[in-house]
């Protein structure tokens, strides 16, 4: 059953500060753990995920792609997006430093595809990607939120 | 002609690589291409005539897969993935 899940304003983050790469995927995580998304669990998933398989979540320069495998610790399918003020490094030699944290939890192996294919579409744009690096206003966030919700 | 895109879960990056290939094939009108996403773990389970994958888990890939196998470091920049992606493909169609 697919829940079709949607981008939320609150789900996105500009400019936010992190230490280093784990408080990075914190950090961006925190929106959805605090709508009770997901848990704390899914949050040290994907940390553990790195630790173990290496920093190739970081999918392109700057950009790091924060998940884990579906289980019980997602409580409801969706991503959440930040921006940080100041770049940290995953270990990636191609695409470091990072200073976009895109998340993605997902209830089954389905559940996201259908926001993950608006956010690759957005993400596929190179004016899209500097629009989203350099936004700093809630308005401009909407415009974000509306235009991936939109899909296009 | 069968495309793999490997992740080490099989549910993030792969499935955005497959999306972006999927896409770039439709484009050039290549109907005669699947593609699927694996998790590493999993690769000798599926064959497939090429892979596509992170430097990072190149590394572990078993040494007989890497022949087969694209490194991309761009996951959404569908240009960047295309310059990898069609001269394998035209490589396989000699």
């Amino acid at each position: 059953m697919a829940t079709n899940p949607s981008l939320s304003i609150d789900q996105v983050q500009l400019k936010v500060h992190a230490d280093d790469w784990e408080d990075a995927i914190r950090v961006a995580a925190q929106p959805l753990v605090d709508s009770d998304n997901i848990t704390d669990g899914y949050v040290n998933a994907m940390i553990q995920s790195v630790k173990k398989l290496g920093p190739y979540i970081v999918i392109a320069p700057g950009l790091a792609l924060g998940h884990a495998r579906p289980s019980a610790a997602v409580h409801r399918t969706g991503f959440a997006i930040a921006t940080l003020r100041d770049p940290v490094k995953f270990g990636n030699k191609d695409n470091d430093p990072v200073d976009l944290v895109v998340i993605l939890a997902s209830v089954s192996d389905t559940d996201h595809l259908a926001l993950l294919q608006k956010i690759v579409a957005f993400l596929n744009e190179p004016s899209n990607l500097r629009v989203l690096r350099n936004a700093t206003t809630s308005v401009e966030a909407q415009k974000i939120v509306n235009q991936i919700n939109g899909g296009n | 002609m069968k495309i793999i895109a490997v992740c080490g879960l099989g549910v993030g990056s792969s499935v955005i690589a497959k999306m972006n290939i999927e896409s770039i094939v439709s484009d050039e009108g290549k109907d005669d291409v699947t593609v699927d996403t694996i998790d590493l773990g999993s690769i000798r389970s599926a064959p497939a005539d090429i892979y596509v994958t992170t430097r990072e888990l190149f590394d572990n890939f078993p040494e007989e897969y890497k022949a087969k196998t694209i490194v991309l470091t761009n996951f959404v920049d569908k240009n960047d993935i295309k310059a990898h992606l069609d001269p394998k493909m035209a490589e396989l169609q000699k």
